[in-house]
């Protein structure tokens, strides 16, 4: 099947700066030869706030999937901070993945670690000291306003806060680009507003925001950008407002 | 740099974090140690009994009626300066005459024999081990043929019998052994990798945040070293107490198989690779389910 696609050549006007995404004819199909994205060229530049929005299977978590390598593209190329993933070694994956916060519709959270350990685990992938660790955590907790639940187990906090507790955990490594599938698809219309406001609160430290969403709450986000994928195409591509 | 400390500490976590799962994990990998233990602990006994049974042989040199003093000394300086001869002892003639006296005590029999038949002989007690009923064999036939020799005896077809059997055995006991070590392997692998599986989704996680395949593979292969360790050591002290039990069983029975009286435990260096082999299987087993349950952070494939 990746055969009958057309190929793809690097072009020259690669970016080669920090949070910004790149695709360029990219190509990702499901098993019964259907497209789950059908040439996929983007740029993403750093600090924008991008919304991904379409109907459930246009695509939109798996262009998320992609640029997390979490999923690989059956033709074309993507490139991060002007790095071609297609040309990383594992441990250069790992270490771009630590420059991108994801946060997970389903949280994510180790329910066996406390809300401080949850936290803190990108640090202690980096090999941050226990100090700098204690403090980054402290202050990744006052930003989604959890100062006192750092002991607690996920497990006993509702799905609001798991969420605030999983944003802590991408932003917590200082990523350039922060990525969120459905970050308010578990949540009630309250909650969701609540989220939605500390993601804008996070676009607003420079980060490049790749959102998938369909929530009116980040719709209605001011200075962004709005893509529109049905059946794995870009139907339109909004402008930056 | 993430420091050894850590990786333990986070394997000591895990370990505390999921006490039920790896309690279990520990009786059934102890348990499947100990039945290796026992395997161990039957094999070498059987080869104890057999060193014994192979450390028992005899020679019985009978002097000729014509031997002179000469050639008797000779014959017992030559047996008391080999190296495959343990002890020699001579019976005289009338000592032979005495001990046949002794234990036959039949008047009317003693009385046909008329003039003491009996020749005097030398006792020896071969080294035992290694003895080969070949090299044996030869060593008798030099024998014979030193002068005032009459006649040699020693149990030529029991020691044939034996070593064919101690042969049988170590094939024997090697086959099982191998195929013990292959079921112990595959079950220890077996039981680590589903200790570990329900972590599937927290190890997907730590990559998609960026832990590296090593970050994530150390803590679980100390885990799995960990309680390789403690089902080690474990598995012997159950083998101990079966042992003991075991022992004092056998006991009843010593007055008919003194054998018995031979049975000992596992020595020092046995117990201790035990115990090593429980902890470098138990980290193999880590190793080999992080290998299923860690995707490449690289996937493969066309792009």
């Amino acid at each position: 099947m990746t055969s009958e696609l057309p190929s793809s050549e690097l072009p020259s006007n690669v970016i080669a700066e920090q949070g910004v995404i790149q695709f360029f004819h990219l190509y990702k199909l499901y098993e019964r030869g259907r497209f789950a994205l059908e040439d996929i060229n983007l740029k993403i530049g750093k600090g924008e706030f991008v919304l991904l929005v379409g109907p459930s299977g246009a695509g939109k978590s798996t262009l998320l999937r992609l640029i997390l390598y979490e999923e690989i593209a059956d033709r074309g190329q993507i490139l991060i901070d002007g790095k071609n993933l297609s040309r990383l070694r594992d441990r250069e994956i790992s270490m771009l993945r630590r420059k991108i916060g994801f946060v997970f519709q389903d949280f994510k959270l180790i329910g066996r670690k406390t809300v401080f350990d949850n936290i803190a685990l990108p640090l202690e992938i980096s090999g941050c000291s226990r100090s700098e660790i204690n403090r980054r955590v402290r202050e990744a907790l006052q930003w989604v306003q959890m100062e006192h639940r750092g002991n607690r187990s996920p497990a006993f906090l509702s799905g609001g806060e798991q969420q605030r507790v999983a944003i802590a955990r991408a932003l917590i490594g200082r990523p350039s680009i922060v990525l969120a599938d459905e970050p308010t698809g578990n949540l009630d219309e309250l909650l969701s507003r609540d989220i939605a406001d500390l993601l804008k609160m996070i676009h607003t430290m420079g980060t490049t925001m790749v959102i998938a969403t369909h929530h009116p709450a980040l719709l209605s986000t001011t200075s962004r950008r709005t893509i529109l994928l049905q059946q794995g195409k870009i139907i339109s591509d909004g402008p930056t407002k | 740099m993430i420091s050894p400390g850590y990786f333990i500490k986070i394997a000591l976590g895990n370990v505390k974090d999921h006490w039920v799962i790896t309690f279990s994990t520990l009786v059934s990998m102890s348990l499947t140690l100990m039945l290796f233990g026992l395997f161990l602990l039957f094999y070498y006994n059987v080869q104890g009994i057999m060193q014994a049974i192979r450390a028992d042989v005899h020679v019985s040199i009978y002097l000729a009626d014509s031997a002179r003093r000469v050639e008797e000394d000779l014959l017992r300086e030559r047996l008391t300066t080999d190296p495959a001869v343990l002890s020699v002892e001579f019976i005289s003639k009338e000592a032979a005459y005495q001990i046949f006296k002794k234990e036959f005590q039949d008047e009317t029999l003693i009385k046909n024999l008329g003039e003491n038949p009996l020749p005097a002989s030398f006792e020896v007690k071969m080294r035992g081990g290694d003895l080969d009923p070949q090299k044996l064999s030869e060593w008798v036939t030099r024998i014979k043929k030193q002068v005032g020799v009459g006649e040699v005896q020693y149990g030529r077809q029991r020691l044939k019998d034996l070593h064919t059997f101690v042969a049988i055995l170590g094939r024997v006991g090697a086959g099982i052994g191998l195929l013990l070590t292959v079921t112990v392997v595959t079950l220890i692998s077996n039981t680590i990798q589903l200790q570990f599986y329900h972590r599937k989704d927290e190890i997907e996680m730590m990559q998609l945040i960026g832990a590296s395949r090593s970050f994530i593979r150390i803590p679980f292969i100390l885990e799995g070293a960990a309680i390789g360790l403690i089902s080690g050591a474990g598995a012997l002290l159950i083998l101990s107490f079966l042992f003991h039990i075991a022992q004092t069983f056998l006991q009843w029975f010593t007055g008919t198989f003194p054998l018995f009286l031979n049975v000992r435990f596992l020595p020092t260096e046995i117990l201790a690779a035990v115990v090593v082999a429980g902890g470098v299987l138990g980290a193999i087993g880590g190793a080999l389910s992080l290998a299923h349950l860690l995707r490449p952070s690289r996937p493969l494939g066309d792009m």
